[in-house]
């Protein structure tokens, strides 16, 4: 897959495990830090 | 990474943690793990998906580099459990700039495979440098 350097951040809306909805936009202002898990160990 | 937490602090950065596990794993990982970023299920690999994450290749996830990934992990005191979710999913961090720009993108080739984080908190800290 080409890199997305550079581009636009994917939007998302994803929960979390305290039920909360997490969205691309509401972190606009900071640096962003998503790590993808692999299974969980 | 949770051995840079005092690193984290003093940056302007917020740091997410995606799963594509059942909600059940994820919960449980939470609590044992103790993890302080919060961890958002993404079942459909959506997420995954658009960043390229696909399957890894056989080698790269049984070669040496995960095997040495896992002795260093038991080095540091972790049990690793059982894998009960999708051995062959790929990882990977994508980092995005105050601006809603992608940074980095890494896609993981095997679990070893990750971007060195003092490299990526130098960056970081660069980045603000310049802008003040």
């Amino acid at each position: 897959m080409k890199s997305k350097v550079g581009s636009p951040a994917v939007p998302f809306a994803l929960e979390d495990t305290a039920g909360t909805v997490h969205r691309l936009e509401r972190y606009r202002g900071h640096w962003l830090l998503i790590m993808f898990h692999r299974h969980l160990l | 990474m949770r051995r840079h937490e005092n690193e984290v602090e003093g940056l302007n950065l917020r740091i997410l943690v995606v799963t594509f596990e059942a909600r059940e794993r994820a919960e449980a990982y939470v609590r044992e793990t103790g993890l302080r970023w919060p961890l958002l299920i993404d079942r459909q690999r959506v997420l995954y998906g658009a960043y390229g994450m696909e399957h890894g290749r056989w080698w790269a996830i049984w070669g040496p580099a995960t095997l040495w990934a896992y002795i260093r992990l038991i080095g540091r005191g972790h049990r690793p459990r059982r894998p009960t979710g999708d051995i062959h999913q790929l990882g990977g961090d994508i980092l995005v700039d105050p601006m809603g720009m992608v940074a980095l993108h890494h896609v993981g080739k095997g679990p070893a495979d990750r971007p060195a984080l003092s490299a990526l908190f130098e960056r970081i800290q660069q980045s603000q440098g310049d802008h003040r």
